[in-house]
């Protein structure tokens, strides 16, 4: 019963994902060509640094809870659930203690003679102190039950509006497609062999759905209140609505082996038109791949990067597929020099990332012109 | 009338043959009683390893990581992906993560309360030995192949079994050839025989041989709470073997119960495994609820308030631990009825557990109070106790177990309520039924150390934790965030203590034969005020317990007031 609404709140969000709506947004955005300062943007959003200390050794990005600092709105809800269970429950913690204290101070023997009380039993008292409590779980379970019955169901006005995500758990790293996209690009390792961060638009649901290539491996991100495993030969849903924009880190919460404590995951959430600017990169991401691992390639001669190039525009020559291609190109050096760039090649590999950005760059342009040139005559 | 019983024929032997081949229920329960002490420290080193891992600021996940991808020494730590520190890599540390948990809840807690219960429900009840006295030697000599079995998987192929106590398919199934997981299987196998044979025991024990005149509505609370216990063994640990054999078969045989590739499943697996492990939460609790109830009549010498809500209590404790398994698993995803029954169905166990609580509280009230360090370790087990079972409140309500599940919340609370729990309570009967057991004394000085540097530590070690996890820490990891370094510096600080005060426990422990025999039968002044068998025999006991039949107790333990 679950899986079926679950199924049909996808399909609605294809149905949704079929009319042209929202193109607008990804056709201005790349309407123009993005300076290198906006690409240099573009990276620092998408390809968050998420390992970064400060001086003091304290993280730079901090976790977010979802108690304190909640992002979404299952987070909002499970906090404030959270609190009114502490707050009706609180006094089975503290009346005990209280007493505890009073006895110890009240009925210590002080050797003066005073004999102990002899009674062993008071039906009334047994009576309150089955029911109250009984009172208390009632009170508590009646919204944890409404909590659990709308975290199964996204809210109906949403429903049209949903990015689907397959999560797929692999020791030690997550795999994410967007369901709804037509490209085929799989967000993963990136080049340094660090976990991708997955992209998500704010005040839209998002619906996960988690399987699993080996192990058991549950996904959990502390800011959006969810967590839910991944499970192989299984599918699990879970949704939220990201409200906050902003860079969210979380981490694999059942034991997956070896490397179970590096297998984090982040989320990135961002606004309506960045997430546009996304998708549409995501769809050049895997050509965009092919020029970066021959720009990369010490044997590859200058004349197949310039063929390569060449090849991709006269596929789409589209200023989203330019910007796409310098945007992949900077976020994989931005990548190589976090991974690989703490020692002594630190220089080196900058004025690398600077000269691969720059030939890029130029070779976009040449071709445009080598373009306009040759349809001149 | 009241002759006494012939002595059966029996050939003494001296010395260590005499413990190797006794069935006298008081040397098996000393048996058990030292094993577990061994047991209780081999696991505290464990976690110390943990600990040590978990303390170190340079092995937080951003510097190890930083470290690693520059190709530089990654920062000092026990275990390190590189397989540089001392225990080699994070499978070892897994390993650790694994044995830590199957040596305390197989080998520590579990015959902790049997060891007591091997040694005192046959004085409680009157009897002069358990119902199958080979059978309860038989069992207890299976401990020590099972913990061998365990321990000793660190030194063969591949390692000990890494996939945490709970074993879950698939990561147990891999590495199938090395048999570190194979040796886990059989070691649970073991301590469930032997943890079966020492439930039928005590069933029968005390259905047939209470003496003439105990009647079950004189039953001492322990009694009754074995009695629960035994009933939660019998039918919980075979299906324990059943879902750990599932996994054996699945790695040497071919099967595929846990392989979804072949149509299996591994959340049967987990449903299987849980529907065991939940009511073993309550084997890890409910002897002590029984013990404690007698420490504080004893100490605050008064009676029993409400026996019969006590035994209500933990008999519907049992019954309803058998229904709410699967609030171990909230997030494998399940309908939304299961969620709901689930959640209910364990805030439901709270009512039972409340009413312990308020009538151990009421037990005290108006009592005239000695504070020696059993009724301390009582009154310090109250406090944690209830610490840890709200945790367990909050646990149950499936939206925000959503958050809490595998999170260092769940650790604090189980240790809160293990630690806090079972080895408060423990530590409690220990120092009560010792001059018993031994014959001789614990400090009562040393013993106040040991006390509040336990229950200082047990705070300072696991509440932290629970901040952990509502920040986000996921469990079981051996590199974590830098925002959690605070609370992690305090809980390794708060293991010092609690293992340091165990350190100094056992050194008593030993000192304390060659303190001078106690020459009275009831060195805490205890059946003045209500009677109990146990009290009314030398100390320790004669072999067979009883010459006499014993008399009917004078004053009745539920203070006539049913």
């Amino acid at each position: 019963m679950l899986r079926l609404l679950l199924a049909l709140v996808v399909a609605a969000g294809c149905l949704a994902a079929a009319e042209p709506s929202g193109h607008d947004a990804s056709g201005h955005a790349a309407s123009v060509p993005a300076t290198s300062a906006e690409v240099d943007r573009q990276v620092a959003l998408f390809n968050p640094e998420v390992w970064k200390l400060d001086e003091k050794k304290q993280p730079i990005l901090k976790l977010d809870d979802p108690f304190n600092t909640p992002a979404s709105d299952v987070a909002r809800r499970i906090a404030s659930d959270f609190w009114f269970s502490l707050l009706i429950f609180s006094p089975f913690l503290i009346l005990p203690q209280i007493l505890l204290l009073v006895i110890i101070f009240k009925f210590r023997d002080r050797g003066d003679g005073r004999k102990a009380a002899t009674f062993s039993g008071n039906h009334l008292l047994e009576v309150v102190w089955t029911a109250v409590p009984c009172v208390a779980l009632v009170i508590v379970t009646v919204p944890s039950v409404q909590t659990i019955i709308w975290m199964e169901f996204p809210p109906d006005a949403a429903r049209r509006d949903v990015v689907p995500v397959e999560v797929i758990g692999k020791q030690f790293s997550w795999k994410y497609r967007y369901m709804r996209e037509d490209h085929a690009a799989l967000i993963g390792l990136d080049v340094a062999g660090l976990q991708e961060p997955l992209v998500l638009p704010k005040d839209r649901i998002a619906v996960l759905n988690l399987t699993s290539e080996d192990v058991n491996h549950a996904w959990w991100i502390p800011a959006f209140g969810v967590k839910k495993d991944a499970i192989i030969g299984r599918h699990t849903n879970v949704w939220f609505t990201p409200d906050r924009v902003g860079t969210f880190k979380g981490q694999c919460a059942e034991l997956c082996g070896n490397d179970h404590g590096r297998m984090i995951i982040t989320a990135v959430i961002t606004d309506a038109a960045d997430y546009e600017l996304w998708v549409e990169h995501l769809r050049y991401r895997n050509a965009a791949l092919k020029i970066w691992s021959l720009v990369r390639d010490p044997l590859a001669k200058p004349e197949q990067v310039d063929a390569a190039v060449a090849k991709y525009l006269a596929v789409d020559s589209s200023v989203a597929a330019k910007n796409a291609l310098r945007f992949w190109i900077a976020t994989n050096h931005a990548s190589l020099l976090r991974g690989k760039g703490q020692g002594p090649n630190k220089d080196q590999l900058k004025s690398e990332s600077r000269r691969d950005r720059e030939r890029i760059d130029g070779l976009l342009n040449l071709t445009a012109r080598r373009t306009t040139q040759e349809a001149a005559p | 009338m009241n002759a006494p019983a012939p002595m059966p024929e029996i050939r003494h032997y001296t010395g260590v043959m005499n413990w190797l081949t006794t069935v006298d229920h008081k040397k098996i329960g000393l048996i058990y009683f030292w094993f577990v002490v061994l047991m209780g420290l081999v696991g505290g080193a464990f976690a110390g390893a943990i600990r040590f891992q978990l303390a170190s600021p340079g092995a937080t996940l951003e510097a190890l990581q930083a470290a690693q991808l520059a190709g530089t020494a990654a920062p000092m730590a026990l275990f390190n992906a590189d397989g540089s520190g001392l225990f080699g890599n994070y499978h070892r540390y897994n390993e650790m993560v694994t044995m830590h948990a199957s040596v305390m809840i197989f080998f520590t807690i579990i015959p902790g309360f049997i060891a007591f219960a091997n040694y005192i429900v046959p004085l409680m009840i009157g009897a002069r030995d358990m119902a199958f006295p080979k059978m309860n030697a038989f069992g207890v000599w299976l401990l020590f192949p099972s913990a061998i079995l365990m321990i000793t998987s660190f030194f063969v192929k591949g390692g000990a079994a890494a996939s945490g106590w709970t074993a879950y398919p698939p990561l147990s199934l891999t590495g199938v050839g090395d048999p570190g997981q194979d040796m886990w299987v059989m070691g649970v196998h073991f301590a469930g025989v032997s943890s079966i044979l020492a439930a039928i025991n005590f069933l029968v024990t005390i259905i047939s041989l209470r003496a003439p005149g105990m009647t079950w509505s004189k039953l001492p609370l322990f009694v009754w709470a074995t009695f629960f216990v035994s009933i939660i063994q019998l039918v919980a640990t075979p299906v324990l073997a059943a879902a750990v054999t599932m996994v054996l078969m699945d790695r040497n045989f071919g099967t595929s119960f846990t392989v979804a590739s072949s149509g299996g499943d591994p959340v049967l697996y987990q449903h299987i495994f849980w529907f065991y492990s939940h009511p073993a939460v309550y084997i890890m609790i409910l002897p002590g609820f029984g013990a404690i109830s007698h420490i504080f009549a004893a100490f605050s010498r008064k009676l029993v308030f409400g026996y019969w809500g006590m035994v209500i209590a933990t008999g519907s404790i049992t019954a309803v631990g058998f229904a709410v398994w699967a609030h171990h698993m909230f997030t494998v995803g399940m309908p939304i009825w299961a969620q709901n029954y689930f959640m209910i169905a364990s805030l439901v166990i709270a009512v039972p557990t409340g009413i312990k609580v308020f009538s151990w509280l009421a037990t005290m009230w108006g009592g005239t109070i000695r504070f020696t360090t059993a009724m301390l370790f009582a009154c310090g087990f109250l406090s944690t106790f209830v610490i840890g079972g709200f945790g367990g409140l909050i646990l149950a309500l499936v939206q925000i177990d959503f958050s809490f599940h595998d999170s260092y919340f769940v650790v604090g609370h189980f240790h809160m309520v293990l630690v806090g729990g079972s080895v408060m309570l423990l530590f409690a009967m220990t120092y009560y039924w010792w001059p018993k057991m031994s014959g001789h004394m614990l400090s009562e000085s040393v013993g106040k150390w040991v006390f509040w540097l336990m229950f200082i530590g047990i705070l300072c070690t696991f509440m932290p934790m629970h901040v952990s996890g509502m920040e986000g820490m996921a469990r079981r990891i051996p590199v974590y965030w830098a925002d959690f370094r605070l609370t992690n510096h305090l809980t390794t600080g708060g293991y010092c203590l609690t293992f340091l005060s165990a350190l100094i426990f056992f050194i008593d422990l030993i000192a304390s034969y060659r303190r001078p025999k106690i020459t009275v039968d009831d060195p805490w002044q205890i059946n003045d005020v209500q009677q109990s068998f146990e009290w009314a025999t030398s100390c320790p006991p004669p072999d067979y317990n009883f010459v006499q039949v014993p008399p009917i107790p004078v004053i009745d333990p539920t203070g006539g007031k049913h």
